[in-house]
């Protein structure tokens, strides 16, 4: 399962891997939209730039949603077993598992909440 | 209290009269200035007047800054309210109806006897240490360095109003015409640049309540009613520390 | 201790008995009606349009005043010389500062809980500081000779020649900051973020100094102006960037995801710990008042008690900061619903805050310990209609650059993780 990394704090001068093992993946974001049906966003205000800014645009939970065409640049790390995330556990120190940003490819995020991940 | 009688003909004066000038000129020896009397003349009530007569400490040895050092003594009690002064300011510097350089002020003093209203004429300061000065953004308000007294460079000002609320003697208010804040400026344009001697309203005055003069010159009279050593000399809302050259005095 | 926890359960029994009440009631359809006309798409040209027109007749307003004559179009008089357009410029360049603060914390300090919020509070730190100074554009008599004497012949002794100055330049390390996140170039947007920081901390305890630095004022004398003006900007930035997140978030209608809960729950906490701060200030500003010269106690006794004990009590103590303080305690900053309740209130309630703290400095005339009958009393000052245009005009600005940032900005999805 593929996760998102993070750290507490983010350098802005670079783009610094919050741990080692991180890889930069370019990732598709979700659009999500609150509303119900894809005929109810048809009256709003950001129905042009949503539809032109993704592709497969459909209802889901009660919501719209599309892939984003821009995808963005996240660190990520692969992660199968429980056994791994332990032992990333134990490397690291505390860590915090919490939804990410909606991504097409990952929807979990693991911050690193020490000095250890930077 | 009905039986008790009180005999007026011998009763002491508790009044600044009871000290004799020779007592005041010891007091001012020490740095010490007479400002009231009690029981009977025994008591003295005393403060120091280094910052009461002097402008600032640094003028303590008689000595003021600027020269001419223009400033102006007001014997509060000699002044009737007649407003020739505002009259003659408002004439000779072309003071809007909305707006004041100088002016009385009214007080109820229901102690006093024989009166029960002071006046109390109030101008622009002309300040040692003008607190407008230091707001004003683009020096438009400035301390002349010949004379002291606080001039508007009316070009300057962009009416924000700061030296409005600066001033501790709400000397100073917007003139729409000269489109800047306009204020006393001792008449410097009107009448002390064109040879006069006297500010309009100190000229118009007709019981000697405003004097005005040179305070660095010790022949002046200016000079003379504020070293003197009779009488209190005070001047408005020392606490601010504008150290300001407008002094304020009765007899 | 039992009853404490006893208090606890029931403060959060009665929030959520609250929040239960409002969503079964005709209002929250009334309500939500309301929010999904900020997102349709006719709508929301309709709200822009009217925004225009706000700002429109504001700016008529004005200039109206410009042909007739401050003196005669404003409220202020010789004893109050500042007015509500003053009170409203620092209401807008405090918040503009918090704004900046808050933004920094993540796009400078790099504290990844602040980052989704960084872009938006950039872009409305610019567009109050404009709105603040489209007001003050309008509050000084002579505006252009500002532009030309604040640089050919600088005051340097003078607060307001800091402040005028650095806040000029605050806006354009801002206005530079928001270009570089727009080109995605973090790095020189950091640089221009930690600029736009200094200058703006530097501005802003300035704009406490002009107060502060008044000696013949005895209600504003002394260091106290300044540092609360930075903590009090830093409370404004927190409330008002809730504010308008939400606000930005029902006209695009996103979903907010975990990070953007995580953010503004971040700057809810901070917020409830600057209302402490504020509160706490306070309290130590009246109880040293109350023993200090005469001039202070009567401004107090006005605030407290006299003609200013509504808009103390009522707005700054109980809308401004208790009730939004127990709103955050309650909710904890994880019900971003009450989260926008309690910032909606701040928000309000914070411009009568800056209104009151500038004229109750002045309603004790300068010559009041001397007796005279001219000054025994206490001056007054009320808005006039033309003040209140330029007011108007200034959140006009706010709300139509608001409305349009949303639109041309996307929303401000922020790239930055």
């Amino acid at each position: 399962m593929l996760f998102v990394i993070s750290g507490k704090r983010v350098s802005l001068t670079e783009s610094k891997s919050p741990c080692s093992e991180a890889e930069e993946h370019e990732l598709t974001p979700l659009d999500y939209r609150d509303v119900k049906t894809l005929e109810e966003a048809k009256g709003k205000i950001w129905y042009k730039d949503w539809i032109a800014g993704g592709e497969n645009h459909r209802e889901e939970n009660c919501m719209v949603v599309c892939d984003r065409k821009a995808k963005t640049k996240q660190w990520v790390i692969e992660i199968e077993s429980l056994e791994q995330l332990l032992s990333f556990q134990s490397k690291y120190g505390d860590i915090v598992i919490s939804d990410s940003s909606p991504y097409k490819e990952a929807s979990k995020e693991i911050i690193i909440q020490g000095k250890k991940g930077q | 209290m009905k039986n008790v009688k009180i005999d007026l003909g011998n009763l002491k004066k508790e009044s600044m009269d009871s000290v004799s000038p020779m007592e005041r000129r010891e007091f001012l020896k020490i740095g010490l200035i007479i400002t009231g009397v009690f029981a009977g003349g025994t008591v003295l009530s005393a403060v120091s007047n280094f910052n009461s007569v002097f402008a600032s400490p640094e003028e303590a040895a008689e000595k003021y800054p600027y020269k001419p050092h223009y400033g102006m003594v007001i014997r509060q009690d000699r002044c009737i309210d007649c407003e020739r002064c505002i009259d003659a300011c408002t004439l000779t510097n072309d003071v809007p109806s909305y707006g004041w350089r100088t002016r009385i002020l009214e007080k109820d003093v229901p102690d006093a006897t024989g009166r029960k209203r002071e006046f109390i004429p109030v101008l622009c300061n002309q300040c040692n240490n003008p607190p407008c000065v230091r707001a004003c953004p683009t020096r438009a308000t400035v301390k002349d360095e010949k004379t002291g007294i606080v001039l508007m460079r009316s070009y300057k000002c962009i009416g924000c109003k700061n030296c409005m609320l600066a001033c501790p003697y709400s000397a100073r208010y917007f003139n729409e015409e000269r489109h800047a804040i306009d204020k006393c400026n001792f008449c410097y344009d009107t009448r002390l640049s064109k040879g006069e001697k006297l500010t309009a309203c100190a000229a118009a005055c007709p019981t000697g309540a405003r004097n005005f003069g040179d305070l660095s010159d010790p022949d002046s009279d200016v000079y003379k009613m504020v070293h003197q050593l009779e009488r209190t000399v005070w001047v408005l809302r020392p606490e601010v520390g504008a150290k300001p050259n407008v002094f304020y005095t009765k007899g | 201790m039992g009853n404490e926890v006893k208090q606890s359960v029931k403060t959060s029994e009665i929030m959520d008995g609250l929040t239960k009440s409002l969503k079964s009631s005709f209002l929250v359809e009334w309500y939500s009606t309301l929010v999904g006309f900020l997102s349709g798409s006719k709508s929301f040209y309709v709200l822009l349009g009217i925004g225009i027109l706000i700002v429109y007749a504001g700016t008529m307003g004005a200039f109206d005043a410009f042909r007739i004559g401050y003196r005669h179009a404003y409220g202020v008089t010789r004893d109050i010389p500042w007015g509500i357009l003053i009170s409203t410029y620092i209401f807008f360049v405090v918040t503009s500062t918090g704004l900046c603060i808050v933004s920094a914390i993540g796009h400078v300090f790099g504290v990844k809980d602040f980052m989704p919020v960084v872009k938006r509070a950039v872009f409305l730190s610019i567009v109050t500081i404009t709105a603040g100074f489209t007001v003050i554009f309008f509050e000084i008599e002579n505006p252009i000779r500002m532009a030309l004497y604040n640089v050919i012949s600088p005051g340097l002794t003078s607060n307001i020649w800091w402040m005028g100055t650095l806040y000029g330049i605050y806006m354009f390390f801002m206005i530079v900051e928001f270009i570089f996140i727009l080109l995605d170039n973090h790095r020189l947007a950091t640089y221009f973020g930690l600029s736009g920081l200094i200058a703006g901390i530097a501005a802003h305890s300035n704009l406490g100094a002009i107060f502060g630095m008044l000696h013949a004022r005895e209600y504003w004398y002394g260091p106290y102006l300044p540092v609360y003006f930075i903590a009090s900007a830093l409370m404004s930035g927190c409330a008002t960037i809730i504010f308008f997140t939400w606000l930005g978030y029902k006209i695009t209608n996103e979903k907010m995801d975990r990070p953007m809960l995580r953010s503004l729950e971040a700057v809810s906490k901070l917020c409830m710990l600057m209302i402490a701060v504020i509160l706490f200030l306070t309290v130590w500003k009246i109880i040293t008042g109350l023993v200090g010269g005469p001039d202070k106690i009567e401004a107090l006794r006005a605030m407290m008690t006299g003609p200013y004990a509504f808009n103390f009590w009522v707005l700054e103590m109980l809308i401004g900061l208790v009730v939004p303080f127990i709103i955050f305690l309650s909710s904890k900053g994880k019900n971003v619903g009450m989260s926008f309740l309690a910032s909606a209130m701040m928000v309000f309630a914070i411009f009568f805050m800056r209104y009151d703290l500038v004229v109750i400095g002045q309603i004790v005339p300068v010559y009041h310990e001397l007796g005279v009958r001219e000054y025994a009393g206490l001056a007054a000052y009320t808005p006039t209609f033309h003040e209140i245009m330029v007011v108007v005009a200034g959140l006009g600005i706010t709300a139509t650059t608001f409305l349009v940032g949303e639109k041309v900005f996307g929303g401000h999805k922020s790239e930055i993780h």
